[in-house]
């Protein structure tokens, strides 16, 4: 071998130059590719009531929307507070039993941000915790409408789909990630007198 | 391009004057990286008993402490029940009720027992008094005023084989040197 | 010509070689598994902090549940599956905080929420060493999961290389009894299942 082995500075910076604009290039189509979608959001399909919608995670049907001051448990909060309740069945579909149903299930709320439903089983008429797989359940989310807010006739519950990565980018670890919503449904909002 | 030889000797000098820096560098790089944890294992591992006898005062942790029972009763469901009655005699209770502190029981064995969150039925039919003590911690230094002793007890649910039984108590600002006191042989 | 050639085929064998690395690496769940200890019902299986039996794991379509004089009944959209057995800790007092069972195509269901605290399930209680003492544990689970189901217990979910003590019962599915009922008792044993078997 009488090659010279070592680069000279000017091999070097080429290749310095080759891998930079290789990988501006490749953010620059990243980040148009971002701006591309977020000016042309997918559309989402309305659903009806009734409907048996897939997330990936979970078969939710939503089905009833009403306002009240009464919980599922029958008991009434010592401050009374207006109740948006939804009635819906779920079906976790994944393999382990989980408490994340709001994460999937949002209230398309009016201008503020309404705090975290609360999830009633319906078959003990209790606080519901743990969805296990494959059993079916029906179940009540409560949200708590703020004072002074009047109720709308109709609420918009968004459905969002939610994927499962056998590998995270960051430990390589399995687990549910959320993802663009599924579908969306409008509810008429019963009125209790 | 040619190298002389003086180029190649600098070279070679500079490759392994990097090797030797590494060889330092590492080692000091990793261990700057766990002392923190090399710390917490000592201080939860290590440690040094300050043996103490039953009845008798003895300082730690800034306070006088006297373990004045270490008794056992039958409990129920064929377990034996061990009941330790122990007080401290500090000048500022509240500053040491800040302090967590463990009771532990262990055996010969080195087997480990943590007191039962509920006393026996059998303590509370014999020493009553125990059963209004709380365990080593805030709440029991919370209600004494200095000068007076801070009492507290603790209970635990062992095999009746268990031998040689020794207390120990452990605030966490005296690690590695915790009280240990032993049953009175009978 | 030969630098190209032999280059291309650095470049290519790094990928290839890149490419099987990601593809054979462990997942992450693998690499910070419990470590195992399995055996079958009535026999007591070692851990290395605890050790565990089951001597009993009854079916059912209902479940009534009586504390304090009331009772309450819990149905399900699939069935009710009741295990005792005995837990030990062997070196230091411990907790058992989880409570799986794993149905023979590998799906988990957790120790049932649904069941008030006043009945003590297996999570409630501490284990101090030498005393072995009954565990309680309920779980609901689709029909389809019952058969060839594994009970799994360890200390915490929580905690990576732990130990963990699987059992695998012998229920066939097929004999799912009508209702259990679980008492809670103010005397000797904290509870009692009925109907007695």
């Amino acid at each position: 071998m009488t090659e010279p082995t070592r680069t000279t500075i000017r091999q070097r910076l080429y290749a310095l130059l080759i891998a930079g604009l290789g990988g501006l290039a490749a953010s620059a189509i990243s980040f148009s590719m971002t701006l591309y979608e977020a000016a042309h959001p997918p559309k989402v399909p309305v659903v009806q009531a009734g409907q048996q919608i897939d997330t990936g995670r979970w078969f939710v049907t939503l089905l009833t929307a009403r306002v009240g001051t009464v919980p599922p448990t029958g008991v009434p909060p010592s401050q009374p507070v207006q109740l948006l309740m939804v009635d819906l069945d779920v079906v976790n579909r994944s393999a382990t039993p989980n408490n994340v149903l709001y994460r999937a299930v949002t209230l398309g709320a009016p201008a503020q941000k309404l705090p975290m439903p609360t999830v009633y089983l319906d078959r003990d008429k209790y606080l519901a915790g743990y969805f296990n797989p494959n059993m079916p359940e029906r179940t009540t989310m409560a949200w708590e409408w703020p004072a002074g807010v009047p109720v709308p006739d109709k609420v918009t519950i968004t459905v969002s789909g939610q994927i499962y990565k056998l590998r995270d980018n960051l430990y390589g670890a399995s687990g549910w990630y959320d993802r663009d919503p599924v579908a969306t449904v409008d509810l008429p909002v019963e009125k209790a007198p | 391009m040619d190298s002389s030889p003086t180029e190649v000797t600098s070279t070679r000098r500079g490759y392994w004057l990097s090797m030797m820096a590494l060889v330092v560098a590492l080692p000091a790089a990793l261990s700057a990286q766990t002392w923190g944890s090399i710390k917490d294992w000592r201080s939860q591992h290590l440690r040094q008993p300050v043996s103490a006898t039953l009845g008798q005062p003895i300082d730690y942790a800034g306070a006088s402490w006297t373990v004045t029972r270490l008794t056992r009763l039958a409990g129920s469901e064929g377990s034996a029940v061990v009941l330790a009655e122990f007080e401290a005699l500090a000048a500022d209770p509240k500053a040491l009720g800040a302090i967590p502190c463990q009771v532990r029981l262990s055996d010969e064995n080195g087997r480990e027992w943590q007191p039962t969150l509920f006393a026996d039925p059998v303590v509370r039919k014999q020493y009553p008094e125990a059963q209004q003590r709380s365990l080593c911690g805030g709440s029991a230094f919370a209600a004494t005023e200095p000068g007076k002793p801070a009492r507290m007890a603790a209970s635990f649910s062992i095999p009746p084989a268990a031998s040689s039984l020794t207390l120990s108590i452990a605030l966490y600002s005296a690690l590695p040197n915790y009280l240990s006191v032993s049953e009175p042989r009978t | 010509m030969m630098r190209i050639v032999r280059s291309a085929l650095a470049l290519l064998f790094a990928a290839a070689v890149l490419y099987g690395m990601q593809h054979t690496r462990p997942l992450y769940s693998d690499i910070t598994s419990p470590i195992v200890s399995s055996g079958g019902m009535n026999k007591r299986v070692e851990a290395s902090a605890f050790a565990l039996s089951l001597d009993s794991a009854r079916v059912a379509r209902v479940l009534n549940v009586e504390t304090f004089g009331k009772s309450k009944t819990y149905t399900s959209s699939g069935v009710w599956v009741v295990v005792e057995g005995e837990a030990e800790a062997k070196f230091e007092t411990l907790g058992l905080t989880s409570g799986e069972w794993l149905s023979g195509s590998g799906v988990r269901y957790v120790l049932t929420d649904r069941v008030p605290a006043t009945i003590e399930m297996m999570p409630g209680d501490a284990y101090q060493p030498g005393l072995p003492r009954r565990v309680l544990l309920i779980f609901e689970v689709a029909e389809d999961a019952v058969a060839g189901g594994t009970v799994v217990v360890a200390r915490t979910k929580l905690l990576p290389l732990d130990d963990e003590i699987r059992i695998a019962t012998n229920v066939s599915g097929k004999d799912i009894e009508p209702a259990i009922t679980i008492r809670r008792n103010q005397e000797g044993p904290p509870w009692t299942v009925l109907p007695r078997r």
